[in-house]
């Protein structure tokens, strides 16, 4: 490490002194000639500056730069400076309404955030691209990359590079949230109208990135216009929702609110009778709400306040004697502060509370059950930013307070109250520091290099119990309050080169190391209540990753055409299972962590994108070859197996198209089925069926495909308002969802049948949404 | 570009396809192990082979899934015992072996020996001593006065860590006393103290309970509440847990359950010892 400590500090003082220096006023306009205030240019290696009142802004940098510049109620603009005069306009055009929209698309941001593994997409960017339900979610978006697979149908959940769903950070304006997703994870909590764009990085981490081991989904909100009133309303098949967005003071302050909620539970248990089935089977409800207070004092300051909040209740009932639960919340506050000192160096101050929570009850004629898990936390950070010419410096502290009630059950008999699981709270802290140096080396050349101390402290009240062989309880060990039980740390160093071969031709190489320090435990691959987060102890140590990725693009016709090709491996330590036979909740054992065990995992693979976008016609291919595998002592007689979500090929395909009023997309998915364990061979014990498995994960689940449709028509006489029909799995393909075997009759009778049997989530599913602006 | 996204299309038809393959799902025979000597009783022992997860259990199939030929030995460390093969066509399998000598006793620990062709099996269990039940009683339902829940109160011993199981049998139904509904209990919540438990009927379908887990008007029931050592407990727990998660998306399926038979040739199954105490009550 002071190795490579002492060649990021060379590295840095020869690119300083070498570099020569580039200047050019950036005034941006806006419609009829005005100056633009608080329009936000962001630089291709994430160099950030803020137009003020008069819409000018200083920019340096190195000739050939390529920038963003954003503003509310106005396209994105992207354009490159030659820094050869000393003053530059650029004119934005007003989005008036969607149907001149130029989609920003996210191939080009990716290129502005050149060389790493970046994406940045507006939700414009895909409320074309066919979904589900005609619900424009960046989480189903993020799951058409490459390297990105999918859990089971229709799930939020996913896999990048091999690493498991509780790898992926999904942060809101830098709040830390553990499972924002609707309908058992259909779709997520994050309303599009309220949201501005969101970044995906899977390698090449930016050193300010950290406390996952696979993927960072940074979701922002979006800045409420200070200057005009706007607002809308939509209503589709499942919800309906609201947003409003209004200056108080104008040019000072402004806030913005969104809202959403499901209605079906509405009609159903209003008109349908208390015993009917339909009401039965049909009682949830979920809602989500962002609101956003912005105030700008000055030009120098910004300051927001961002409320998130989102639940799903649901209530089912299949007889007198059985129903269940299951609801969760979430619910985030979140502070913001950005310092403008001058037009290349601010400081960013935030801090946040959060507040997850989720309960699951079972009633069994008078039995019940109830699995209560909630974190809270309190995350607090300062970033500070620097751009100098061909440096873009970044440093920064972050502390993040949890408090994890990861598993409290407690049993009512009828009569007496029993609490199986100890209902006290872990409290944890996690701490990182971190600089990152993103340097411009020659024309050709670029290095950017981070590092990253990160650590972890667990903290009392906690008891752990010692067990003998026969699990009986023979001593405990009792942390106070305060007291420190369990403290890890380590460095993660970070490294991205980018090497232009010729203007068409790059080649990018990262390596990436990041500790992660709480957990998802995964019982199935669908995420649920039994999926309890649990922070790291004296068992259950810290994750970590290391991985190593090649890129090759190549960009013709001023970046209408791309093509890209990518290497990865990546090595996963202390990787976490439940040991066989363990439902979570259910467990006799004393210690949280004693039903887990440990191993490691690894993953590589190639992955091929290319796309085209033409004015009136795009298309986007994305394909990845890949192998996940799991080496756990305790499992498969020590030898690797493949994950459970492993998938050797997965190909993405969309299409889009302008026909008049109308916009056609398409879209294609193919990818190898899951694995999964089946029975084997059977027998027999007291007359019930007993099953001996296969190898784990030995088998694969039926292959994917499916198409989905849409077709968006923005009226000629009502320019702000959108329709959107789609249609998804157009040939209505039966996926697997998952596969059971069944078993019909019985053995007493001599008529033991039994049959392999599919269950597929969604047939062919039409939807249609409305929405309109104002 | 067109050529890649080709090539690669035509990998993914040709390397992607998969279909179960039925030989995926069989494999040798095991010889199966499911014995038990209870408080009182002669010990019984049903001895039948494995077979492939597909094939059919019916009365042709019989004579390849039991195994009749078999010398079953118990003994309790003085005494021994060759078991006699018995027909009983009301269960299955339709034969088994049963002693006609010792019977079990609590606090002893018995040995089973199977021998059957080159194969030799062999198990232990120990009779934990019975628990006493306090009482038994009927709650009523009180939406519908012809279905009744049955409880049962027993006292926990403190000094030790207590495993327990109960069946049930419905007398005017069957002959046959069946595990209730989540049969296995451990003391740890309840470790000293009095504990009042539902017993329940085992449910058609483990995924969706019906009333058919509440007993009905008329019905004589007969409880057998039941001790017995760690390794059987953790079987037969195990044993409930995957029947209750075959099928189920949601838990960690795919797991074997930890037998305590071990032999020369590979085996499954299980040895158990019951302490027993033993109630009947009338739903009038």
């Amino acid at each position: 490490m002071p190795k490579l400590l002492a060649i990021s500090l060379v590295l840095f003082l020869a690119v300083t002194a070498a570099l020569a220096q580039n200047r050019v006023e950036l005034t941006i306009l806006g419609e009829n000639q005005i100056p633009l205030e608080a329009a936000t240019i962001v630089g291709e290696h994430g160099g950030f500056w803020i137009t003020n009142s008069e819409g000018q802004v200083q920019i340096n940098g190195k000739r050939g730069l390529i920038v963003k510049v954003s503003h509310v109620g106005y396209f994105d603009l992207t354009d490159t400076l030659d820094f050869d005069q000393d003053a530059l306009a650029l004119q934005l055009i007003r989005n008036v309404n969607q149907l001149q929209e130029v989609v920003i698309d996210y191939q080009q941001d990716q290129i502005l955030q050149n060389p790493t593994d970046q994406v940045v997409f507006s939700l414009n960017s895909i409320s074309e691209v066919p979904l589900l339900m005609g619900v424009a979610d960046p989480i189903k978006f993020v799951q058409l990359h490459t390297g990105v697979s999918t859990g089971t149908e229709g799930n939020n959940g996913y896999f990048v590079r091999g690493g498991g769903i509780d790898q992926n950070a999904i942060t809101l304006d830098r709040m830390e949230l553990y499972n924002p997703n609707h309908l058992l994870g259909f779709f997520s909590m994050f309303n599009p109208r309220a949201i501005d764009r969101a970044t995906f990085i899977k390698s090449g981490y930016p050193a300010e990135y950290g406390g996952r081991l696979s993927s960072v989904l940074d979701i922002r909100t979006a800045d409420p216009d200070l200057v005009k009133f706007s607002g809308g309303a939509g209503i589709g098949l499942l919800a309906v929702d609201a947003y409003l967005n209004t200056p108080i003071i104008e040019n000072k302050l402004g806030i913005q609110a969104a809202y959403r909620r499901s209605y079906l539970d509405l009609i159903t248990q209003s008109f349908f009778e208390s015993d009917s089935r339909i009401r039965q089977s049909t009682d949830y409800k979920f809602s989500d709400f962002i609101g956003k207070i912005y105030w700008q004092p000055n030009e120098k300051n910004n300051i927001s306040l961002t409320f998130f909040t989102g639940m799903d209740k649901s209530h089912y009932q299949s007889s007198r004697t059985f129903s269940n639960d299951l609801n969760w919340k979430t619910m985030n506050l979140g502070f913001s502060w950005i310092h403008q000192f001058n037009s290349n160096s601010l400081l960013e101050t935030y801090s946040n509370l959060g507040a997850y929570n989720q309960r699951f009850s079972a009633n069994i004629s008078s039995y019940e059950m109830h699995l209560n898990s909630s974190i809270s936390n309190w995350k607090t950070g300062l970033i500070y930013a620097k751009s100098l010419p061909s440096q873009d410096l970044v440093f920064g502290l972050e502390w993040n307070q949890r408090w994890f009630i990861p598993n409290e059950v407690d049993v009512l008999t009828g009569r007496a109250e029993f609490v199986l699981q100890e209902s006290s709270t872990m409290p944890t802290g996690e701490w990182a520091i971190f600089g990152d140096d993103w340097i411009q080396i020659n024309e050709q050349f670029k290095i950017g290099i981070g590092l990253r101390l990160s650590g972890f402290l667990q903290f009392g009240p906690f008891t752990r119990y010692a067990q003998d062989q026969n699990s009986e309880i023979k001593d405990s060990v009792v942390y106070n309050s305060a007291q420190i039980v369990e403290s890890y740390w380590g460095w993660e160093p970070r490294l991205r080169l980018s090497y232009l071969l010729n203007p068409e031709n790059s080649l990018k190489l990262s390596y990436d190391r990041n500790y992660q320090y709480i957990h998802l435990s995964p019982l199935s691959s669908v995420s649920l209540p039994s999926d309890l987060w649990i922070p790291s102890t004296s068992v259950v140590r810290p994750q970590l990753s290391d991985q190593l990725a090649i890129t090759w693009s190549q960009i013709t016709k001023r970046y209408l055409e791309n093509f890209s090709l990518a290497l990865f491996g990546k090595k996963m330590q202390n990787q976490m299972e439940w040991k066989n036979g363990v439902i979570a909740g259910y467990s006799d054992s004393p210690n949280l962590d004693d039903d887990l065990i440990f191993g490691r995992g690894y993953a590589y693979g190639l992955e091929l994108k290319a796309s085209k976008e033409k004015e009136k016609f795009s298309w986007n291919v994305n394909y990845t070859l890949s192998k996940t595998m799991r080496v756990f002592e305790e499992l498969n007689d020590g030898l690797p197996f493949p994950a459970k979500y492993d998938r050797t090929h997965d190909l993405n395909l969309t299409l889009k198209t302008e026909l008049g009023n109308w916009v056609f997309a398409g879209m294609f998915k193919l990818a190898s089925g899951t694995t999964l364990t089946l029975p084997k061979s059977k027998y027999l014990i007291g007359e019930r069926v007993v099953s001996q498995y296969t190898q784990r994960n030995a088998l694969r689940m039926p292959i994917y495909h499916r198409v989905d449709l849409s077709a968006t028509l923005h009226p000629k006489n009502h320019p702000r308002s959108k329709w959107v029909f789609s249609i998804y799995n157009l040939y209505n393909r039966d996926n697997p969802y998952f596969i059971y075997f069944d078993v019909q009759g019985s053995v007493t009778d001599y008529s033991l049948d039994i049959n392999l049997n599919q269950v597929s989530l969604f047939p062919i599913l039409p939807s249609v949404s409305y929405e309109v602006h104002f | 570009m067109k050529c890649i996204s080709k090539i690669a299309f035509l990998g993914l038809l040709l390397t992607g396809c998969s279909t179960f393959d039925e030989s995926d799902f069989n494999e040798p025979p095991k010889v199966v192990v499911d014995g038990y000597i209870e408080e009182g009783n002669y010990p019984i022992v049903y001895l039948t082979y494995s077979s492939g997860y597909f094939e059919p259990v019916d009365s042709a199939s019989l004579q390849e899934l039991v195994l009749t030929t078999a010398k079953v030995e118990i003994s309790d460390g003085e005494e021994s015992e060759i078991l006699t093969l018995f027909r009983n066509s009301e269960v299955y399998p339709p034969f088994y072996y049963r002693g006609t000598d010792i019977r079990g006793e609590a606090g002893k620990t018995y040995h089973i020996e199977v021998t059957s062709g080159e194969g030799v099996y062999q198990s232990s269990t120990t009779i934990p001593k019975h628990v006493p039940l306090d009482s038994v009683w009927l709650e009523t339902d009180p939406e519908n006065d012809q279905l009744a829940k049955l409880w049962i109160s027993f006292s926990d011993d403190s000094d030790e860590e207590n495993f327990y199981r109960n069946f049930v049998r419905v007398r005017n139904e069957s002959e046959k006393f069946f595990p209730a509904y989540q049969s296995t209990i451990i003391d740890r919540v309840f470790n000293g103290q009095q504990y009042e438990y539902p017993v329940l009927q085992q449910p058609d379908d483990f995924l969706e309970l019906g009333d058919e887990i509440l007993f009905q008007r008329g019905d004589t029931i007969n409880v057998k509440f039941c001790t017995l050592d760690r390794e059987s407990f953790e079987f037969w727990r195990a044993l409930e847990q995957e029947l209750y998660l075959v099928g189920n998306p949601f838990g960690s399926s795919g797991n074997d359950i930890p037998g305590n038979v071990s032999g020369n040739l590979p085996v499954l199954g299980i040895w158990t010892g019951y302490g027993m105490d033993q109630r009947t009550i009338i739903f009038k």
